[in-house]
């Protein structure tokens, strides 16, 4: 029955994505201890060795990585633990729609990804999509118990509070991509919240609470648990400005899903991909590796590169140990903790009408933004700081905590994933928490004899975004290549 | 002629459909609500008839936890050692990672009783899809 394959276009494309990992797997299948069958000049360079190069996790960083080692003419295996590819990415379908549960915008001024778009010729679409042209942005902004819909020139103290509120990011983040620069001015700051920030500046509560929201939403916390350089870290790399962090967070997304491009650089790359295995333990034995899977089975390589969120990091065993203050941050975990989820719903709202609800930090759901909209309904994406607030899965919360901000609003159905819950990454798209530039900073992303640190988590630059898990992996494969040769 | 012997094959195909239910499952409770529920909430990771990020339910009714055939499970399934039943099926629903800790599905739960029940319901009719 069609309702049990979600509508044609769903069974296609699962049927295509379905393809394309048996392909993968079966060519890992063939590859692995038989280097003998791999693709033709694909042995590996080391004596004893199975591969030249194992990566670790298979979202952006390790897609990446595996890519790159292969086309610089290594061996190269990717692990994951999952039965997909993608990590903290995931294309699924709601409502016929393509939805993507984990990261989803990319823009320009993201150089590795847009790189990458252009690279393999792939379509974006705006935010929201719309069949029709969307000439009315409307804002709904819920304070205590009223809620004030704003548009137009109503609008500006909301921009004139963010411009506050990043006022310093010039100054702290004069080179977006070098911590080092304005290190005095980050480590000055490197203590204090969002909130703290908030509170010193002179705002009325509606532009509060926009701030509050659109942080929040930025970080996936509350705002009293951002760091507030790290937040000015956005700001600064999308060109210090509000349309342009607007336009570099929440506006392009990939026809094709992120899984598009995900599929295009496996197929580019070509390397060996191995789904549904997880790792257990990696050792550096000074002349080689070995990495031990939880099954047991032991790969022998030259090298390792490390893809994992850094909130999993410590479920790994290492051999000579990892850095204890790389566990201490990885239990603490990264600021991204919050909930995202879908909602189809009609009426109580603008239709036809670029509409977006904020809430403060207390607030089941902080951001509310249309995603898809047409004369018939709207499609919501919403963004949420803490999951135990909110039974995204149960319409009759999910209606009682959307009616204040839409009055008469009827909640159809919703969709979501719970990445705080998922073992494989523990957490959604990673912030620094207070404190953590002069904690750990110098600590994340260090590589260690032959086991390479590529993770989307840590870097300059886009860190935490589908961009800096590229930048990441591909700086990895980069140094890689530099020990190997 | 044709029409109509194809009409009465159809309506055998269809007679048949029904008696390939897992009958004894099919007790006196209403699976649509279970079937919205299904496909609201499950069918991003779940299919009836393939497996995707998780493995098909169609037939899980009185499958061995652990054993669908070309799905890797984590460890915490493959030596879960009992077969999928409604009980077992409330159990797993009602917080998959407090029933079985080491799972790798990434859901809080269905947190209301009626719910597991209709989806329970829902899953003890199905058959295999494939």
């Amino acid at each position: 029955m069609a309702e049990h394959e979600n509508g044609a276009q769903g069974v296609s494309r699962r049927k295509f994505l379905h393809g394309a990992g048996v392909g993968a797997v079966a060519v890992a299948g063939a590859g692995v201890m038989t280097p003998a069958m791999a693709a033709s000049g694909d042995h590996c360079k080391t004596a004893g060795c199975d591969y030249d190069v194992v990566v670790i996790g298979g979202g952006f960083a390790g897609v990446t990585a595996a890519r790159d080692s292969r086309k610089n003419g290594y061996k190269t295996l990717l692990l994951e633990a999952r039965n997909r590819l993608g990590g903290r990415t995931f294309t699924s379908e709601f409502d016929g729609h393509k939805v993507e549960m984990g990261g989803t915008w990319i823009h320009q001024a993201q150089p590795f990804v847009w790189a990458e778009k252009e690279r393999y010729g792939l379509e974006v679409l705006e935010t929201p999509v719309s069949g029709v042209a969307l000439d009315k942005e409307e804002y709904v902004v819920k304070v205590g118990d009223t809620t004030h819909t704003l548009s137009g020139e109503q609008l500006l103290p909301l921009y004139e509070a963010l411009d506050a509120f990043y006022a310093e990011a010039r100054q702290v983040w004069d080179r977006p991509y070098d911590a080092q620069y304005t290190w005095n001015e980050i480590i000055r700051r490197d203590k204090r919240t969002g909130q703290q920030r908030l509170d010193e500046l002179k705002l009325n509560p509606v532009q509060r609470v926009a701030i509050d929201s659109f942080v929040g939403a930025t970080a996936h916390a509350p705002l009293d648990q951002t760091s507030y350089v790290d937040m000015l870290r956005y700001w600064a790399l999308s060109g210090w400005n509000l349309q342009g962090f607007n336009d570099a967070v929440v506006r392009y997304k990939l026809k094709d899903g992120t899984v598009g491009l995900i599929n295009k650089m496996i197929e580019d790359g070509k390397p060996e991909v191995r789904l549904s295995t997880p790792v257990k333990k990696i050792e550096d034995k000074g002349d080689h590796t070995v990495v031990t899977t939880q099954k047991g089975e032991k790969i022998v390589a030259a090298s390792v590169i490390i893809a994992l969120p850094m909130n999993v990091l410590p479920n790994l065993e290492f051999s000579p140990a990892l850095d204890p203050v790389l566990i201490e941050a990885g239990k603490q975990k990264h600021s991204g903790k919050g909930i995202k989820f879908y909602i189809k719903a009609r009426g109580g709202f603008t239709k036809l009408a670029k509409v977006t609800a904020m809430a403060d930090s207390n607030y089941p759901v902080n951001l509310v933004m249309a995603h898809y909209v047409s004369d018939d309904y709207t499609l919501f994406v919403a963004f949420g700081n803490d999951p135990s607030k909110i039974d995204i899965f149960d319409i009759k919360t999910v209606q009682s905590i959307l009616e204040p901000l839409f009055p008469g609003i009827q909640v159809e159905s919703t969709h979501g994933y719970e990445w705080t819950l998922d073992p494989y990454s523990l957490g959604t798209y990673a912030s620094y928490k207070p404190e953590w530039f002069e904690k750990y900073y110098a600590h994340f992303q260090k590589d260690s004899g032959r086991i390479f640190f590529g993770q989307g988590d840590h870097g300059e630059g886009w860190r935490g975004c589908i961009d800096g898990a590229i930048a990441a992996g591909g700086k990895a494969a980069q140094r890689t290549k530099e020990l190997l040769g | 002629m044709n029409g109509r012997y194809a009409f009465q094959l159809f309506a055998a195909l269809g007679l048949q459909g029904l008696i390939n239910l897992p009958a004894q499952a099919a007790e006196a409770c209403d699976p649509a609500a279970g079937q919205k529920l299904f496909e609201t909430r499950c069918t991003t990771c779940h299919s009836l008839a393939e497996h995707k990020v998780g493995p098909k339910l169609g037939d899980v009714f009185g499958r061995k936890a652990g054993s669908a055939p070309g799905f890797t499970y984590t460890p915490t399934l493959e030596q879960a050692g009992f077969t999928w039943n409604t009980e077992k099926l409330d159990a797993f629903l009602s917080g998959p990672m407090t029933f079985l800790p080491g799972t790798a599905m990434a859901f809080g739960g269905l947190r209301q009783a009626e719910d597991r029940q209709a989806l329970t319901c829902f899953l003890s009719q199905q058959g295999p899809h494939s």
